[in-house]
């Protein structure tokens, strides 16, 4: 039988069997594996499921991530964690991972961690203070994003060298203008971006608090799937700080400028901030948040997510000239 | 086919399916030459058994009587039931209908799923892990338990009903901040099996 293949396989690769059916947990089973059944766009962004894998005699366990043969996402995730974690400054960062192909499915297996996402720890325990554990994630993360820009380009992955793509975020932009976004606010904030030159950095892509694992050996930033795709500066952190602000208020977040204050509120996140910011102009580091807002909102609404889950972003974004005008982003950089 | 509950759009039936698709692959169904799908309305496997094996046969129940039956004995190799208990006698007339090295596909609802009421009719149509026994006696010789979350019609997740894997899917969901009330409640109150609301069985001949 098929299955049988399927463990067998695994087995030859991974060692520790003969595993049986029962050894393996399926976790998130999301699209086709066997056929391909055409869903255009980013409806889906993931085929195939995860799963946890034990060892036959209860030892070590891995977390596979089984895909389509030509999954476009697959060979980008398992070759740029394979160079991050070969690399003497981010080895430490990633689960240590392989690849390799049984039947239908491309494999990716990663050591399993155990642990806890920072976005459990911090709804759970930091709700008051998500300040200190986000500084410390994001100076042990720092030479993550040094680290991505050597392997994204050692890949070569067609990542271009000069400016993000000002053009498919003005589309962006469009799109997210009918979605009833006030006009003006729209014209506000395509001035901000056609003004700025952002540089093209590139980035995790899905650096947020749950793709963080607190481990009992420091963190581990998890899903390197989109790493390249997003090239836009500062995506990651702004990501990522306002995903702790978020977990920790509960609530939906429908303006920039509280989350903004948070980490200017706290010395070492400030720092943190301004070192992973470096040499950005303030008008650079407004646009690069703009950049975010839109181009995050956009693909929310570009995958099918449900109006009512994306509100909250567009007020957020209709909230944002006040905010800059404000001097929110100012704070931070001067 | 029924919608899932949390379906708005013509996606999410795709997308269904297409789970449903991975747990017949996962479970060796991929290699079938003939299947059967015993109907039930509300959760045909449909198009996913459809994609998979490009041709399927269809009925709406078993007849028990070996001889009024339309199928010959040995002629399958695979035969699904998916959302309903099979009757007694309809679990032998499956297993006469496979090949050697063939498998059936049952999948319903947990009956003691937390939070469901127990009625006469809910019972005809709800299996639960006591059903492994009752799917050997009528001649499998070996039988996968799965429970499935969150439900048949998207199952995302496939635990093996024991309870190591229980216990190493539950480590896993707590890296997950999306923990239900429930969820809390059945642990302490010790109720694990409670937490999952249908359960799947893969027997093969």
């Amino acid at each position: 039988m098929q299955n049988d293949t399927l463990l067998s396989g695994i087995d030859a690769q991974l060692g520790g069997g003969p595993r049986r059916w029962s050894d393996v947990v399926v976790v998130r089973n999301v699209g086709p594996l066997t056929t391909a059944v055409p869903l255009e766009g980013d409806v889906i962004s993931n085929r195939g499921f995860n799963a946890l894998l034990c060892s036959a005699g209860g030892g070590q366990k891995h977390f596979l991530k089984l895909r389509p043969i030509h999954h476009r996402l697959f060979d980008r995730e398992a070759t740029l964690t394979a160079l991050l974690s070969s690399r003497e400054g981010t080895r430490s960062l990633v689960p240590a991972s392989r690849t390799f192909t049984v039947g239908p499915a491309r494999i990716l297996a990663q050591e399993f961690v155990a642990g806890r996402s920072l976005d459990l720890l911090v709804r759970t325990r930091h709700r008051e203070g998500w300040q200190q554990p986000a500084a410390q994630v994001l100076r042990a993360a720092a030479p993550l994003w040094e680290g991505i820009t050597e392997v994204v380009a050692a890949a070569g992955f067609g990542l271009s060298p000069g400016l993000s793509d000002t053009a498919s975020l003005l589309a962006d932009l469009d799109l997210l203008a009918s979605q009833r976004v006030d006009a003006g606010v729209i014209r506000l904030l395509r001035a901000r971006l056609e003004s700025a030159h952002l540089p093209s950095v590139p980035q995790h892509g899905d650096f947020w608090p749950r793709n963080v694992l607190v481990t009992g050996n420091g963190w581990r930033v998890l899903d390197f799937e989109c790493c390249g795709d997003v090239t836009l500066p500062l995506y990651d952190i702004l990501h990522f700080l306002r995903g702790c602000a978020e977990s920790a208020g509960g609530d939906q977040i429908r303006s920039s400028e509280p989350w903004l204050r948070a980490i200017g509120g706290s010395g070492a996140l400030l720092q943190e901030f301004r070192l992973i910011a470096g040499p950005l102009k303030e008008e650079v580091v407004e646009a690069a948040l703009v950049a975010y807002l839109v181009d995050f909102a956009a693909r929310l609404h570009r995958r099918g997510i449900a109006p009512e889950r994306i509100n909250g972003r567009l007020r957020e974004l209709e909230a944002l000239p006040a905010t800059l005008d404000g001097g929110a982003v100012r704070a931070l950089m001067s | 086919m029924e919608l899932p509950a949390n379906a708005r759009r013509a996606e999410d039936l795709a997308i269904a399916d297409q789970c449903r698709l991975n747990v017949l692959w996962l479970n060796g169904c991929a290699c079938c030459q003939r299947v059967l799908e015993i109907e039930v309305a509300d959760l045909s496997l449909g198009a996913a058994l459809q994609s998979l094996y490009g041709r399927v046969e269809r009925c709406g129940g078993l007849n028990t009587d070996e001889g009024s039956s339309p199928f010959a004995g040995a002629s399958f190799d695979l035969v699904t039931l998916y959302g309903r208990t099979p009757e007694r006698g309809e679990l032998t007339a499956m297993r006469r209908l496979l090949r050697p090295g063939g498998a059936a596909v049952f999948a319903a609802q947990n009956r003691w799923w937390y939070g469901r009421r127990r009625t006469a009719s809910r019972a005809a149509s709800t299996m639960s892990l006591r059903d492994a026994g009752r799917i050997l006696d009528a001649g499998f010789s070996d039988v996968r338990t799965y429970w499935v979350e969150p439900s048949l019609a998207i199952p995302r997740n496939l635990i093996p009903a024991t309870a190591d894997r229980v216990r190493d899917f539950e480590e896993l969901q707590a890296q997950d901040s999306e923990r239900s009330p429930n969820r809390s409640l059945a642990l302490a109150a010790g109720i694990r099996w409670a937490l999952y609301p249908a359960v799947l069985f893969v027997a093969t001949v």
